[in-house]
């Protein structure tokens, strides 16, 4: 009797253990592979890819960041590869959506990732037929980098580093001794503190002066008008000058008056002018050449001179002979006038 | 045939005789334990007889239910030291989360029928080894056989099916509580999130994996009764060489799945 109660324990062990271990490996047989047993709404799509990037059976379905579906077949056509998925939510493709392959990380791992368009655009109805967008592929993209970054390192770029860095050596050994402005306001030599304080006490007494309304600045920024308002009438003053002067100035440019006449485009002034140049070049080349009386007078011949001289030296003895008859003439009038 | 007269021979005369002789010793031995394995395997069609499907629910209670505290504790600590190992390295690169598909790959390719594998061979293949030598050294295989009683069919099929079930029962359960452990040590070591571990547990977990897992893990299955019994079979001298037998059944078994689960593995990826 014990020994069939515990042969009867062991067989209930053993069932109880294979039943279990078997019902754990269906299930996780079943939840590994994909399959969706129990939901009955799924959509299904299909899209063509140019590159599929190793993506896999049983691979996530990404929409809008969060795990829609499973990728269910990936294989290759003449076309692309295409790829299969079974979503369990309703996703509507609008026109302009975006398909494409991911890596979850830099250890592996696929996923396939929709972008579903802009919602105003129109509804693609065809979701067998998607077309999905060549994937970027992490480590190419890494690669690629690297391959910059090694490029960059073979030009001159690492030299110039380099003395950039011997350079910033330079600088702060050049800091350090307390050379150049920077240097000395970073030493611990005071002399450069000292006169900074000085020039910010000056300036404080400076502002100081300007708050209290002293000099001109003071005054200018002072509340009191007063400079205001002469300011104020002087550029009142300078616009009527301004004024006038843009007046002065159409009227030169109507040409009245007669700096308008001599400034005008009329060359009649000039014209004139010009006639009355050439005839007093010409009197005074005739002047030069001693023609006419006014020449004669002037050249160096003294013969007039001497007859004008001679006739002056006549008409004065003349004259004195008639002063000295008109004496006598005048009495005479004077008495014959009286009969 | 398991008892037979041990072969009379003259000693070796040079060194490259004895290594000749040494080498058909091995290549015979191997003969005999295949003998052994195929003999077990034809005699699976007698598996559902009433006598021996009680013999192998006595095996399958000896080698999973006995065996299921030595398996749980050695599979929770070997997922907990794999999540600690990787879940360090990881951190390094910032994706510690992903902890748990590599303790997830790695259990269900490589470390579940192995580690489960191992225990089973040190425990139950080592007892049986132990068994079958007793038996073999108390003459009472070479009385089953002069009873006309096949020690293949009565011995070693019943342990043969036992195993052959259990030991990929085993790795899953293994697999299993390998995971759970590297959850605990994810979430209290690296502060990943029981959800984003087996989240990340699942999406790299494949059918293949487990498949190729569970194959494995059915050839250890032969492979520890084959090498146990056939161990036992040649035991000689008394209680030494019980003890010669299970320790060699032990070191035998512990290479056998090295080489055969390399092999295995390289044959599927």
């Amino acid at each position: 009797m014990k020994n069939k109660n515990r042969e009867l324990a062991a067989e209930l062990a053993v069932g109880a253990l294979v039943a279990l271990i078997f019902a754990g490996l269906a299930v996780f047989t079943i939840a590994i592979s994909g399959k969706n047993l129990f939901r009955k709404n799924v959509f299904q799509i299909e899209t063509v890819m140019p590159d599929a990037m190793g993506l896999r059976p049983n691979d996530p379905v990404i929409a809008k960041g969060t795990t829609v579906g499973s990728v269910t077949k990936v294989f290759y056509d003449r076309d692309g590869v295409h790829v299969q998925a079974q979503l369990e939510a309703p996703v509507e493709f609008h026109e302009g959506y975006e398909i494409t392959v991911v890596s979850t990380s830099i250890l592996g791992g696929r996923q396939l990732v929709l972008k579903e368009g802009d919602e105003t655009s129109p509804v693609v109805e065809d979701v067998r037929h998607l077309v999905g967008r060549r994937p970027s592929d992490l480590m190419e993209d890494a690669t690629e980098a690297v391959a910059r970054v090694r490029e960059f390192l073979e030009t001159d770029a690492l030299t110039n580093l380099y003395t950039f860095s011997e350079s910033l050596k330079v600088l702060g050994l050049r800091l350090e001794n307390g050379e150049g402005t920077l240097g000395r306001l970073l030493s611990s030599d005071d002399e450069m503190y000292t006169n900074l304080n000085a020039a910010v006490a000056n300036i404080k007494l400076i502002s100081d002066r300007l708050e209290k309304g002293e000099g001109t600045l003071g005054r200018l920024l002072s509340s009191d008008d007063e400079m205001y308002t002469n300011l104020n009438a002087a550029v009142a003053d300078a616009r009527d000058a301004i004024a006038d002067l843009k007046s002065i100035a159409a009227r030169l440019e109507a040409g009245e008056g007669t700096l308008g006449r001599l400034l005008s485009s009329d060359d009649e002034m000039y014209t004139n002018l010009n006639a009355a140049v050439a005839n007093i070049k010409l009197i005074s080349d005739r002047l030069e050449k001693g023609e006419g009386t006014l020449g004669k007078l002037l050249s160096s011949d003294d013969e007039l001179y001497r007859n004008v001289n001679g006739t002056v030296t006549d008409a004065r003895e003349l004259l004195d002979d008639m002063r000295e008859a008109n004496t006598l003439s005048t009495f005479t009038s004077l008495l014959l006038s009286g009969f | 045939m398991i008892v037979r007269e041990p072969p009379v021979r003259e000693p070796a005369r040079s060194a490259v005789q004895r290594l000749g002789r040494r080498v058909f010793d091995v290549l015979a031995e191997v003969g005999r334990a295949s003998m052994i394995c195929v003999g077990a395997v034809a005699a699976m069609r007698f598996a559902l007889t009433k006598r021996a499907r009680k013999d192998i629910v006595a095996q399958m209670h000896f080698c999973a239910v006995r065996s299921l505290p030595v398996v749980s504790v050695v599979a929770f600590f070997i997922g907990m030291i794999l999540a600690l190992q990787i879940g360090i390295e990881l951190r390094v690169y910032n994706q510690e989360a992903l902890t748990g598909s590599a303790v997830m790959a790695s259990m269900l390719r490589e470390m579940g029928p192995f580690m489960s594998g191992l225990v089973l061979a040190a425990s139950v293949g080592a007892a049986m080894a132990a068994q079958v030598g007793t038996m073999m050294v108390n003459e009472e295989i070479a009385a089953l056989e002069i009873m006309d009683i096949d020690p293949l069919r009565f011995l070693v099929m019943p342990r043969m099916a036992a195993m052959a079930v259990t030991v990929p029962m085993m790795s899953f359960y293994t697999c299993a509580l390998g995971v759970l452990g590297g959850a605990v040590v994810s979430h209290t070591q690296l502060a990943v999130p029981w959800a984003t571990y087996f989240q990340n547990a699942m999406d790299f977990a494949s059918t293949k994996a487990l498949w190729v897992g569970l194959f494995k893990a059915f050839l250890f299955g032969f492979i520890i009764v084959t090498v146990s019994c056939y161990e036992g079979f040649r035991t000689e001298h008394g209680a030494v060489g019980v003890g010669r037998a299970t320790r060699q059944s032990v070191v035998t078994n512990f290479l056998l799945i090295l080489i055969v689960g390399y092999f295995v593995t390289r044959l599927f990826y």
